[in-house]
This record gives C-alpha cells, structure tokens and sequence, in this order.
C-alpha cells in the first residue's frame, strides 16, 4: 500500500511538475509590453508663410519673356515647415515640387501674352506632433493666387536732356523683387531713369538690365545714342580776325574740352582745357596761316595732370587761316569778277570760290600737249604752242575763246621737235600774239594771219624774252636784261615796230593795264609810275614807305596792293592814297610772302581775306 | 553539427554512469537573470534617435526569468550532470497616438546547454553547501519586430532573426536542503559569463553578420527542486 501510495504520490508530483513546467515555458520567454502615448497637438493653427524671393504681398507678378521665377517660402512656426507646393496657372497644374525653394520657368512660348491667373498651393507639417505628422503624411494646405501679366512688347528707352545731362528713361520693372537697373558702363539706379554725369556724346549703346533681388539679371532695353562731339569750324569775325568754334554740346555740364592749335607759321603749339559750356576757342592766327587744331571732347572728371585725354576722341582741323579760295593752276585775273585758267587741254573761267561758268577744251580733236599758254588781259584769247598737225615741229595757236575759233601759225620751228616750256608769249585781247620760238621773235595777227614782225635772235633762246603787248595789241614793252633794266616800248605800226622811248623798271613789275590799254605801270625804288603810254605822260607816282613791298595791282578796281612787316595796304591806283590797312602776321622782310589783290579780296594759299 | 553535440552528450552520459554513481537526480530550477546586452542597447539607443518618429523605449533588456532543468549523478565526492537554461529578454521602442502606432521590439532568447561539477564542502542539519561550476554552449535567437500602423490604414512590418552561439562559464553557489526522502529544495547564486560572445547573423544566412551581440553576462539566482531517482 505505501509502495502504490508511494509510486500514486510520486506520479502526483511528477505530473503537477511537469504541469508547472510545461506553464512556465509556455510564458516564460520575455515579451515586451505597454507603449508609449504621444502627446499631440489637437487643435493646430495655420503657420504664417513668408517668402524670401516671391513676394507675397503683390497680387500681380509681370512676366515679360522667358523668365525663371525662383522662390523659397518660410513657416514662422519651425513645427509646420513646408514640404512641397503644387503650382496651377488657369487651373491647370504645372509644376509640383516636394520643397520649400525651387525655380519655375515661364516660357514665352507657353504662355500667351495678356492676363492669367496663378495658384500655389503649399503644404506644411500640421504641427500636432503626431506620428503622421512627423511622416509628413498630415499637412496644413494654404493657397495663394496672384493675377499673371505677360507682357512681351519690346521695352522703351528714351532720353532726354536735363541741366546739361544725359537723363536716360525707361519702361519700369512692375515686379517687386527690382534689386536695382544696370545701365552697361555707366552704374546702377532702382528708379527707371538715370542721369548719366559721365556721357560726353560718344556713339553709345546703352543697355539697360534688371537685376532682381534673387541675383538674376534680366535683359531690359538699349537705346543708341549717335555721335554728337564737338567738331570745330573756323570763323571768321567781322573785323577779320579768326578764331574756332564749335556747337554747344547738349551735355555741356559733364564735359570739358582739351584744344591744342598748332600754328606752323610760328611753330608754336599752345594747349589747354576748356569747359563744356565753351564753344569758342580764340588763337593767334592771321590770315593764310597754316594751322592745326585738335579738340578733345571728355567726361568732366578726367585728370587735366594725365594723357588720359588721349582715350577719348579728338576732333582735327587743318585749314589756312581766311574765306575758302578755290585757284586752278595758271590762272589769270583778267576779269573783274572772274578768273581764267586753263589745266591739261582745258581753259576755265571761275568765281574765285572755284565755282566754273565756262569750260572748254582747247582743241576738240587734239591730245597733244600743250605748252606756255597765256591768256589775254581781259581773257578773250587764248595763245599757246602745240605739235604741228603734220608732225613736224612745234607751231603757235590762238583761240577765241569767245567763238572758239582757232587760229594757227605755222611752221615756227619746224625742226624743233619738242614743246619748249620755257617760252616767253603775250597775246593781245584783239588777237595779236608776240611769242618766240628758240631762234626767233615773233609779232604775228591771229586773226588775220598776218606777220607783223619778226627778228632773229642772235644767240638761241632757252630763257624767255620778257615782252608784253597791250590789250589792245598797239604796243609792245620788250626787255632783255634781268634786275633793274631799261625797258623798250613799241608801237605796231602796221607791219613793223617802232621804238617810241625807254622806261626803268624793276623785273616783271612793268605791265600794262588791261582795263585800259594806253596805260603802263613801273615800279623803280618804292615808287610806282603810272604813265600814258602814247603819248608818254607820266600820270603820278605812287611812293612806298621803306618797309614796303608791292604785291600787285587790281586794275579792275584801280587798287594797289603792299605789305610790310605786319599790314596788308592797300591804296587807290588812280589817287595813290591809302584806303585800308589790314592787320597781318608779323614777319621778317626776308619771309615776305606773295599776296595777290583781286576784286576786294587778298588770295594766298587757296583762301581770300575780304578788304571790303 | 547538432549531431555532435547531441553524441557527445548521450557518451557522457554512459561515462558518467559507468562510475561509482550513488544517485541519479533530475531536478527543475528556476530564479531572476540579470542581463548586460551592451551592444544591444546601444545600437538599438542610437537607432532610435535617428528615427524621424522619435519613439520612446519602454523596456531595455530587463532582468528576467530563467528556468532551468537538469540531470545530475552525485558520486561519493562530487556531483556532475547536464542542464539546459533557458534565458530571455528584450527591449521596445513605442510611440502611439491617434494617428497610428509605432512600436519597435527586440526579443532575445538563449538556450544554454551545459554541463556542471559540484562539490559539497559542508553539511548542516539537512542542509548541504556545494560550490559548482557550469559551462557550455548557449544558442541565441533575436527576433526584432518593427511595426507602423496609421490610422488612415497604412501598414508596415518588418522582421529579422538573427542567431548566434556563446560560450559561457557560470560560478555558483548552491544549497541544499532534503525535504524529502527523494526530493530537496535548493537555492543557487552564480555570476554567467560569456567568454565567447559572437556577432549574430541573420538566420540561414551566415554570411549576413549584424553588430548585435548576445551578450548574457549578469547574475544568477535561482530556486528548484530535484528528485532523486534511487
């Protein structure tokens, strides 16, 4: 009985162990329990949304071509960060992005011009501190709508001038996010002009840019401006003094000038600076004065103590000082208000201004040349040498230039072959020629073809004769000696000469008057005769001062021409008395030079200085 | 190379048995761990912080129950035998609200197998004092469980095994006290040491070593009855 109590007992304890043991491994492996409850927020607001590059605050953005539109929206509450936005323009979404920042690009192409309408929508944490808000997965959706203007019309830039500046305007940037207009070269502005203190009229593009408060830089119009620099004239003033002048520059109060004249008649150089406001620059010229002037326009600011000046442009003149003159080679002054000349196969008459009232050649068929031509006194002939028309040696001509008729006289030297230049010739308003060939003088009638005189030269001729014949073709005044000489006059008389007297004379400076034929002038030691020829009637005598030289006599207007040291005279042929001094540039005698008086001007160089 | 083991134990077995055995005792322990899982923590401590759902831990490897059955000969000098531990715990991250729930949970299990000595060195009034030793091999399983679940029926789990073998030695102190003819009580006190921890792997795959370690070091109290088989 003990024994099966003992084995009932035994399996009563094995069982209850095996019970306790199986329980305990059923649930003894340690299992984690309980959880932690996160508090939330229940009730969160909307954050307030600032933007950093899009401006919230306009309710219209401008579009104006293809155009980025950067933006970076801000929370004010660090809880409620944004995590994305979706874009809409017209309602149909164009863009969505899972950031607070980004760039969206209008394209031109994708977006008519005129009015649209676009949305953000932005999504923020909603701030409650759940799981599905620390997931992202719950937002707070704030909306905001902005009217869209795009504008793609080309941009105006004008100018105007305001005080002596340039004031460049433009069409204004209707965004808010305008860090500031760039105008190229020149500085920036926020306002949509810009007075430009440095334009001084250079040719220049402006190009006018928008440079937004995102960095960006946007191209926003030009305008081009043409050159206006200050070219300088020369003026002549009423009391025949010169100066230069220039026109007022618009930007006169942002300029200044720098001049240099240099005169070669005194090699001297004189330089400076002027304002802009200056428009007159007065040297030390005289008339016929070779002279070179150089302007340099600048910005005011440059420094007068550098060669910066040489950056900017300069504006050069060279002229003879007086009123532009126009003198073809060879010409003559045979008329009172016109001038002869012939060049290559050509005779001219012209105003002294060059303007030509007759042009004609010399021969229609011919294309040899010419040599020695001379005009008549009062220009009606024409006398001149050429190859003969069978070849053989030279031959004299005469033209009418009033018929064009040509008369010839042949066979001067026939076994000459070659134009002598060096011949000495005259011929007379009526036709009458008196010219030599390198063994013998001629007296010959064009005209009527007739050999008046002739007489073999005793040794061959390479210098010319000196001879004149009067208008008339009556007398003839021959020299043979140079310096002061004896001078012949002669009177044609049918088909000889006749000797009538002897005059002194200086060289060349003895002439007959071509508008009246029967008087002769000389000069001999400062003293100028005027004499009737036929009879010989020594009219008066017009003296010079010692320091006097004669230039010459318009015997259309009956007035002598002198100069000294520093003054043009000039005196009345017919009374010998001073009419007017005329201021000229101080020269040595040894440097005098020669002026011609012609029809109240006084020519050098290609200009005339007016004595009237 | 669980046929090894399995082998060498039955040999034991009949070795042990050829001796001069006295008695055969199976007996049943059971007591408190404590538990270091360093590596644990800390990976699981700094995972946790990065997690964007910042959930909070509500347990971090507690000490826990062990159980521990076991067979032991007792000769004339000293007893030897087999025993097989069971060891748990674990660790969650949780967060909840009424948007969802998340929760994060670490369990890890070791199955020890060792063999252990004792040596009685007094004896008082029915009462028995040994000092022992046990050693062995403990087979770990971790099974991390990581779940989201929002409210607005979204979803997510995702789960790992990771296991791995330890070495262990395990001083200890017992006492014994014969309640019955065949039966006693004890009550034993040790410190477990792992004096090999490996890395664990993902399960099947060796290949796939993590930076978890299963690390069981910690004290050990525990007790139990036997039963003696005369």
């Amino acid at each position: 009985m003990n024994y099966m109590n003992h084995i009932k007992l035994g399996l009563i304890i094995e069982t209850a162990f095996l019970i306790f043991v199986l329980t305990f491994f059923a649930s003894c492996v340690y299992e984690p329990f309980d959880k932690y409850e996160n508090p939330v927020n229940a009730n969160p607001t909307a954050p307030g949304i600032t933007n950093l590059e899009l401006n919230l605050n306009a309710d219209t953005l401008w579009v104006y071509g293809d155009q980025v539109l950067k933006y970076h929206f801000n929370s004010s509450n660090e809880k409620q960060n944004i995590q994305g936005l979706k874009m809409y323009i017209d309602g149909v979404i164009r863009d969505t992005v899972m950031s607070d920042n980004g760039e969206f690009t209008f394209l031109q192409s994708a977006l008519n011009e005129g009015i649209h309408k676009m949305k953000i929508e932005l999504y923020t944490k909603s701030g409650t501190g759940s799981i599905a808000d620390r997931l992202n997965t719950e937002s707070i959706v704030l909306t905001k709508e902005w009217v869209l203007m795009a504008n793609y019309t080309k941009k105006n830039v004008t100018y105007s001038i305001e005080n002596g500046y340039l004031k460049l305007h433009w069409d204004k940037y209707k965004n808010l996010d305008l860090k500031s207009y760039k105008i190229q070269y020149t500085g920036s502005t926020q306002n949509n002009y810009f007075v430009d203190t440095l334009y001084y009229g250079a040719k220049r593009t402006f190009n006018i840019s928008v440079e937004k408060t995102n960095g960006d830089i946007t191209a926003w119009g030009s305008l081009s401006m043409d050159e206006n620099i200050a070219k300088p004239e020369f003026k002549i003033a009423d009391n025949n003094t010169y100066y230069i002048s220039w026109h007022k520059s618009p930007y006169y109060n942002s300029i200044k000038y720098r001049y240099e004249l240099n005169n070669t008649e005194d090699n001297r150089s004189i330089s400076g600076f002027k304002n802009g406001s200056d428009t007159v620059y007065v040297g030390n010229l005289y008339f016929s004065d070779y002279f070179n002037f150089f302007l340099v326009t600048m910005p005011k600011s440059t420094n007068e103590s550098t060669n910066d000046y040489l950056m900017y442009p300069s504006v050069h003149m060279s002229n003879y000082a007086g009123e532009p003159a126009n003198l073809r080679s060879n010409t003559s002054f045979n008329s009172a208000d016109t001038l002869s000349a012939f060049e290559s196969n050509i005779v001219y008459k012209y105003f002294v201004g060059g303007e030509t009232v007759y042009s004609e050649p010399i021969m229609q068929a011919s294309s040899s040349g010419y040599a020695a031509m001379q005009l008549s006194p009062r220009g009606k002939y024409l006398l001149g040498s050429s190859y003969s028309s069978n070849g053989n040696g030279m031959r004299y001509f005469a033209k009418n230039l009033s018929t064009g008729d040509i008369y010839y006289k042949d066979n001067v030297d026939p076994v000459n072959s070659e134009l002598n230049y060096h011949l000495s010739m005259h011929i007379s308003d009526n036709g009458i020629g008196i010219f030599e060939s390198s063994t013998k003088e001629y007296l010959f009638d064009f005209k009527n073809n007739i050999e008046i005189a002739s007489r073999i030269l005793s040794t061959p001729q390479l210098d010319s004769y000196i001879f004149k014949i009067s208008p008339d073709g009556k007398h003839v005044i021959s020299s043979i000696y140079s310096g002061d000489v004896l001078v012949d006059v002669f009177k044609i008389n049918a088909s000889k000469l006749e000797k009538m007297y002897s005059l002194e004379s200086e060289t060349t400076n003895w002439q007959f008057n071509p508008t009246d034929p029967n008087m002769i002038t000389t000069i001999k030691n400062k003293t100028l005769s005027v004499i009737q020829c036929e009879p010989y009637v020594l009219l008066r005598k017009i003296e010079f001062a010692n320091d006097e030289v004669f230039m010459n006599i318009d015997f259309f207007n009956n007035e002598i021409l002198s100069i000294n040291a520093n003054q043009f005279i000039i005196r009345s042929l017919n009374t010998g008395n001073e009419i007017k001094r005329i201021a000229k540039r101080q020269l040595q005698y040894y440097l005098y030079e020669y002026f011609i008086l012609h029809n109240h001007h006084i020519l050098k160089n290609n200009v005339m200085l007016k004595t009237l | 190379m669980n046929q090894k083991y399995i082998i060498l134990f039955f040999l034991l077995i009949v070795l042990l048995n050829n001796l001069s055995a006295q008695n055969t005792y199976f007996g049943f322990d059971t007591g408190y761990g404590t538990y270091e899982m360093t590596e644990n923590k800390q990976i699981l401590e700094g995972s946790m912080k990065s997690n964007v759902l910042k959930p909070h831990r509500i347990s971090n490897f507690p000490g826990y129950l062990l159980f521990r059955p076991y067979l032991k000969i007792e000769y004339q000098y000293f007893n030897l035998g087999i025993a097989y531990t069971l060891m748990s715990t674990g660790s969650r991250y949780s967060i909840h609200d009424y948007s969802g729930e998340y929760k994060f949970d670490a369990q890890i299990v070791g199955h020890s197998a060792g063999l252990f000595a004792e040596v009685p060195v007094s004896s008082f009034k029915g009462f028995k004092f040994l000092i022992a030793a046990e050693s062995g091999l403990i087979f770990n399983k971790m099974n991390l469980d990581e779940r989201l679940q929002l409210t607005e029926g979204y979803n997510q789990q995702d789960e790992y095994n990771l296991t791995s073998i330890n070495i262990f030695v395990k001083p200890y102190l017992k006492v014994e006290y014969d309640i019955w003819k065949n039966l006693s009580a004890n009550l034993l006190m040790g410190y477990h040491k792992d004096i090999i921890a490996n890395k664990m792997h993902l399960e099947g795959d060796n290949l796939s070593v993590s930076d978890f370690v299963a690390d069981w070091d910690g004290i050990r109290t525990s007790i139990g009855i036997s039963y003696s088989f005369e």
